[in-house]
């Protein structure tokens, strides 16, 4: 009989990137076994579906593999953080599109998928660019406001969880971003995006 | 712009501002897990500063003000007496007492660094024995020193006198017969007179 079971710790993130580096598998029942929790609630908030969280998972778990080497993040956390939303989000619009109607005109337009790719190229630099906007109208928010902005639409947190880390209260919140989004709207309108 | 091209964008917000978020995202949850901690253990650290206190303030005090008004009622439960750090004359010690000294054996107390000595009667005790009395013990509750008997050489009475010592103050039922006086209000406590020399031994 096992009168105490040994309790595992979790390795420093230092010690996880060590394990990538050496191309050790571990590295990933590593990550897993700090991160899974962490992980899992971003891709839930997004995909709301235990299924699709868990395929997110094993994902990111890849892509981050494939990522290091040759990167060597600072901060593993975030790392995995922008990991799994690329993951999840994607997963999300092609679930959207999965929605599509079954007909015949679907179905010519799917064909018409690989020459169509370059398209996807031309989306992602908009992407990037639109990326960057935001990045710079974020920079002028105060740190409070960019806590806000982040959790509520980089990781789809409900509004009471960021009212309740935050020790505000929800209409708080609100009137803040209710501020956050008529000043993003503002300079994406300066910049020639229809809003 | 559509809502997906909005948030495939913010897949591409400067990784600076990811590793700024989630920094603060675990200051905040730290601070929550704190919070939520302390809600847990308040109570039980609430009670044990009750139980604490009470042990350690109240009830000694109670027991203290129940003994000071058993034995005379008169002592000041703030009053802290001390024994004086000189050798004043008359602060004999017990093994330098003997039958010849007119007086025998003289406390004399500290109060708020104030000295008072005043001896009432001299002449009153002349032949002094040990002996115990131990129904007066079982009614004082403090810790018995030992039996002075005295004779008033006024009317040839014999006094028994019992005395108790308790936190430093040396006390007895006989205050009123001159024989250990004991001065109130918060001033002093002596008792001067002849008393054997194995007073200390019950």
């Amino acid at each position: 009989m096992v009168l105490f079971k040994k309790i595992k710790t979790p390795l420093s993130d230092e010690d996880i990137i060590e394990l990538y580096w050496q191309r050790d598998e571990s590295a990933i029942d590593e990550t897993d076994f700090k991160y899974r929790k962490y992980l899992f609630t971003i891709a839930y908030n997004i995909l709301y579906s235990n299924e699709d969280c868990e395929e997110c998972l094993n994902d990111t778990y890849l892509g981050t593999w494939e990522a290091i080497p040759p990167e060597r993040p600072n901060y593993l956390k975030a790392f995995l953080t922008t990991i799994i939303r690329r993951v999840a989000i994607n997963r999300y619009n092609s679930k959207n599109r999965e929605k599509r109607i079954p007909s015949n005109m679907t179905d010519s337009l799917e064909e018409l998928g690989d020459i169509m790719a370059e398209n996807s190229i031309v989306r992602e630099i908009q992407a990037e660019q639109l990326g960057k906007i935001i990045s710079d109208y974020l920079r002028l928010l105060s740190k409070r406001q960019r806590y806000i902005f982040m959790s509520r639409y980089y990781m789809a947190e409900p509004i009471d969880k960021v009212a309740r880390e935050l020790g505000t209260s929800k209409s708080t919140v609100n009137k803040e971003i209710a501020l956050i989004k008529s000043g993003l709207k503002e300079v994406l309108e300066r910049e020639g995006y229809r809003v | 712009m559509r809502k997906e091209d909005f948030n495939n964008a913010l897949n591409y917000i400067d990784y600076d501002l990811v590793e700024e978020y989630v920094s603060e995202k675990e200051k905040a949850q730290r601070k929550i897990t704190r919070q939520r901690q302390m809600m847990r253990y308040a109570p039980v650290a609430a009670c044990l500063v009750i139980i604490l206190s009470v042990s350690t303030f109240i009830l000694p005090t109670f027991f203290d003000n129940k003994l000071k008004n058993e034995n005379t009622g008169t002592l000041n439960p703030e009053t802290q007496i001390v024994p004086p750090t000189t050798n004043l004359p008359g602060n004999l010690k017990p093994e330098d007492q003997n039958s010849n000294t007119s007086l025998l054996y003289t406390f004399t107390f500290e109060y708020n660094g104030h000295k008072y000595i005043k001896i009432l009667s001299e002449n009153l005790a002349d032949g002094v024995v040990d002996e115990e009395l131990d129904d007066v013990s079982e009614e004082v509750k403090g810790e018995y020193i030992g039996t002075v008997i005295v004779t008033d050489n006024s009317n040839n009475t014999q006094f028994e006198c019992p005395i108790y010592e308790y936190a430093g103050v040396f006390t007895s039922s006989m205050n009123d017969k001159g024989i250990v006086v004991e001065l109130f209000d918060g001033y002093y406590f002596y008792f001067s007179t002849k008393i054997d020399t194995n007073l200390g031994e019950e």
